[in-house]
C-alpha cells in the first residue's frame, strides 16, 4: 500500500545532487557534510536565521515533494537541534546573559522541524514528529504507512545533527563511533503507478525476534540485509549491506539505510 | 471500530492519583504556586509545580529507595503509567504497543551537567524516547514503541495515534500518555518568548498575560473489543474521534482567525461523524496567552455558536506542555462521569473579540455525553480528540 515515489539524502556525500550511489557509495567519502547551496533549493526566505537541521528537511522536502499535493509531514529527530539546544543551555547560566533570546529555543524545539517545513511550504494538512532515540524514523515509517492507508501523500524524513560536544562524549567513554549530521527525507503515496519500491512493512521488536524473522523470510540468492550494525549474528548466510559506514551514525539514520 | 478507555493514571499539581484530581476539580483548588523546588531561577515564576522531591517520587514510583538517579520527567511517567496499566498482564493474544509524549525528556538531568559537566553519562538522558525506553522495559512491552515530541500537542497526537492503530488493526491494546516536568529551560524558555505571566494565568480573560507552565504525567490504556475480551477490563469512555492540522502561519504563534483549529476540530467531528451540536462540552486548550485564546475562541465560535459550553483548566495545573492533551483528555472523562462541567479560574473579564463565554462557575448535575478536547501548540501543531460515554 506505501510506495516510495521519491527520495532525498543530505550526506557526507554528495548526495543530494548525485544520488546516494555516485554521491557516496561509489566516492570517496568526505569526513564533512556536504550541504547543497540552500539558497538554490530554498527560494524566497531569508535563511540565516533557520537552523541547519530545518535548513536540510526543508531542502530534502522540497526535491521530494512531486507534483501532487502532500497530505502529511511526517518528521523523525533522535535529538532534534542540538546546536540550539546547547545555545540555550549555555545562555541560562551565563551570569552575563540577563535579558535571553528565544531564537535558540525556538529552534531547539523538536516539532520546529515539521512546522518550519509545513509554513514555507504552506501545508496545512496533518504534521508530526517522532523521537524515539535511534528508532525515531521507524515510527514516523509506521504513521506512514497508515497514512498511506488513509490515501494519503505523505513526506516522510529523518534529520539529526553532531556537535562538537558530542564527539567529546563518545571520546570519553572511550567510543569507536563517530556522530555525523545527516538527513534522508522520501515522498510515500498509495499510489502505485510509477514508485520506486514498495514499503512492506515496519517492526520493531527485540533483536532475538528480529532475528528469526530475518532467517524465516530471507532468500540468500536474492536478498540483501541493510542493516545499521556492522556485526549481526545470523544462523545463515545473509548477504548484508552496513549503511552506517555511508551514512555515518546519528539517530535518524535507518532513513539513509532505506534510502 | 470501538476504541475504549480502560484505564487511567495521573499525577499533577493537583493530585498524586485520579480521586485527588477530581477532588481538587471539584472544590476548585489551583495547584498553582511559586517555583521552589527548581534552583537558580533568575526571577520567581508561578507554575504548576508537584512539591515533592525527585528523591520522594522515585519513592513513590519504585516503592524503595534507589541508587539510580532518574530524570523527574521519567519518574512522573512511571507514576502515572503504573496507575494506568494497573493489573493489566503481557499475552501473546494481544498486540500490546506503548506511545509516549514528552518535549523536555530528562533536560533536567542535562542542566546539571552543564551546571558541573563532569556527570557526562547523564547526557544519554537528553533524547526524548528514553522515558518511553524505560517504561517499555518496565512494563515488558516488545513490540512497536514510539514517543511523539510535537510540544503542546504531543500527547493528544500520541492518543491519535494509538487510536489509528488500534483502528487499522496494528494494535489491540495501547499504553499510552505522556509526561513532563519543569526545567529552568522550558520555564526560560517561555519566559524569553514574553508569553509568561508572572501573575495566576487568566485563560479567555481580556486581561490575560501569558501563561504558567506546569509538570504532570498521565497514562491511559486503549482497547479494542478483542483484547477487552481477553483482560476482562471495563470501559470508561470511548475515543470518538480526532484531528491534526497544521496552522503553517508562524513559527510559535497561530494565525488570528484560528484556521488550524478549526480544521482540526473539524477532521474530529467528521472521524466521529459527529456535527457540532452534539459536543456537550469543549475542553479547551486556553493557555491565557493572548496569541492562542484569540485564535482558539474565534475557531470554536465559528464552529460551535455563542452558546457552546467551554473552559480551560490550565488555571488548575498551569500548562503542563507534553502532557496537557492527555491531563485534559482525562478531565474531559472526569467531566462526563461526574456529570460536571469544570470553570476556567481567575477569570473576571470578557474577551470584546468574543461573543461566545467560557464556563467560569461549576456546573453540577448536567448531562455530558460527549467532550471535544483540545491540544494547540508551537510549529502551528494542531490536534483534537473527540471521547464519548
Amino acid at each position: 500500500m506505501a510506495f516510495i515515489h521519491k527520495y532525498s539524502t543530505i550526506s557526507k556525500g554528495n548526495t543530494f545532487n548525485q544520488g546516494i550511489i555516485d554521491g557516496c557509495i561509489n566516492s570517496k567519502i568526505a569526513t564533512e557534510i556536504t550541504h547543497p547551496d540552500y539558497k538554490d533549493v530554498i527560494a524566497g526566505i531569508n535563511l540565516r536565521r533557520m537552523s541547519v537541521i530545518v535548513k536540510m528537511g526543508l531542502a530534502n522536502t522540497i526535491k521530494c515533494s512531486s507534483k501532487n499535493k502532500i497530505d502529511a509531514i511526517v518528521v523523525a529527530t533522535g535529538l532534534a537541534s542540538l546546536h540550539n539546544s546547547e545555545l540555550f543551555l549555555c545562555s541560562l547560566i551565563d551570569p552575563e546573559q540577563s535579558i535571553l533570546s528565544p531564537t535558540p529555543f525556538i529552534n531547539s524545539v523538536h516539532n520546529t522541524i515539521s512546522g518550519e517545513i509545513a509554513l514555507h511550504t504552506q501545508n496545512k494538512g496533518y504534521n508530526i514528529t517522532y523521537s524515539q532515540g535511534s528508532l525515531s524514523f521507524e515510527g514516523a515509517l509506521l504513521d506512514s504507512i497508515l497514512l498511506t492507508k488513509e490515501g494519503k501523500n505523505v513526506i516522510v524524513g529523518g534529520v539529526d545533527e553532531a556537535i562538537p560536544l558530542l564527539d567529546n562524549l563518545s571520546m570519553k567513554i572511550k567510543s569507536k563511533e563517530e556522530f555525523t549530521t545527516g538527513s534522508t527525507f522520501f515522498n510515500v503515496s498509495p499510489n502505485k503507478n510509477g514508485s520506486l519500491a514498495e514499503i512492506v512493512n515496519c517492526i520493531i521488536t527485540k533483536e532475538k525476534k528480529a532475528n528469526y524473522y530475518i532467517t524465516d523470510n530471507f532468500n540468500s540468492n536474492e536478498d540483501v540485509l541493510i542493516s545499521g550494525h556492522s556485526t549481526c549474528n545470523h544462523s545463515k548466510k545473509i548477504n548484508t549491506l552496513n549503511y552506517s559506514k555511508f551514512s555515518g551514525i546519528f539517530m535518524s539514520n535507518p532513513a539513509f539505510g532505506l534510502h | 471500530m470501538s476504541i475504549s478507555i480502560t484505564g487511567l493514571g495521573i499525577v499533577s499539581a493537583i493530585g498524586m492519583n485520579l480521586d485527588e484530581n477530581l477532588n481538587s476539580l471539584q472544590n476548585l483548588k489551583s495547584g498553582i504556586s511559586n517555583i521552589d523546588l527548581i534552583n537558580e531561577l533568575q526571577e520567581n515564576f508561578l507554575g504548576g509545580e508537584i512539591k515533592l522531591t525527585n528523591q520522594e517520587l522515585s519513592l513513590i514510583a519504585f516503592g524503595k529507595d534507589q541508587q539510580e538517579v532518574f530524570p523527574r520527567s521519567l519518574l512522573l511517567s512511571l507514576i502515572a503509567a503504573k496507575q494506568a496499566w494497573g493489573e493489566n498482564n503481557i499475552s501473546p493474544k494481544i498486540k500490546t504497543v506503548i506511545i509516549g509524549a514528552t518535549t523536555v525528556g530528562g533536560m533536567d538531568l542535562v542542566e546539571k551537567i552543564l551546571e558541573k559537566d563532569v556527570r557526562i553519562q547523564l547526557l544519554a538522558h537528553n533524547p526524548s524516547g528514553i522515558i518511553t525506553d524505560y517504561l517499555a522495559d518496565y512494563f515488558h512491552l516488545d513490540e512497536f514503541k514510539t514517543t511523539i515530541s510535537t510540544a503542546c500537542s504531543s500527547a493528544a497526537n500520541a492518543i491519535i495515534l494509538g487510536s489509528r492503530m488500534i483502528k487499522n488493526g496494528l494494535a489491540d491494546r495501547v499504553l499510552v500518555g505522556g509526561g513532563d516536568a519543569l526545567t529552568k529551560f522550558t520555564v526560560n524558555g517561555f519566559n524569553s518568548l514574553r508569553i509568561y505571566d508572572t501573575d495566576f494565568c487568566k485563560p479567555f480573560d481580556n486581561n490575560r498575560k501569558g501563561l504558567n507552565l506546569g509538570e504532570a504525567a498521565a497514562y491511559i490504556v486503549l482497547e479494542n473489543k478483542k483484547s477487552m475480551a481477553i483482560t476482562k477490563n471495563k470501559k470508561v469512555a470511548s475515543i470518538l474521534g480526532w484531528g491534526n492540522a497544521n496552522d503553517a502561519y508562524h513559527q510559535t504563534a497561530s494565525s488570528p482567525n484560528g484556521e488550524g483549529a478549526q480544521k482540526a476540530m473539524q477532521l474530529a467531528l467528521d472521524e466521529a461523524k459527529l456535527s457540532s451540536k452534539d459536543i456537550d462540552y469543549i475542553n479547551a486548550h486556553g493557555t491565557a496567552t493572548p496569541n492562542n485564546d484569540l485564535s482558539e475562541g474565534r475557531a470554536i465560535e465559528k464552529l460551535f455558536g455563542q452558546k457552546q459550553l467551554f473552559s480551560s483548566t490550565k488555571a488548575f495545573t498551569g500548562h503542563t506542555l507534553a502532557a496537557a492533551g492527555i491531563i485534559e483528555l482525562i478531565y474531559s472523562i472526569l467531566s462526563i462521569k461526574n456529570n460536571t462541567i469544570f470553570p476556567t479560574l481567575n477569570h473576571n473579564a470578557l474577551m470584546p473579540e468574543l461573543k461566545i463565554t467560557p464556563v467560569t462557575n461549576i456546573i453540577e448535575n448536567i448531562t455530558v455525553n460527549t467532550v471535544l478536547s483540545n491540544s494547540f501548540g508551537f510549529g502551528g501543531n494542531n490536534a483534537t480528540i473527540i471521547i464519548g460515554k
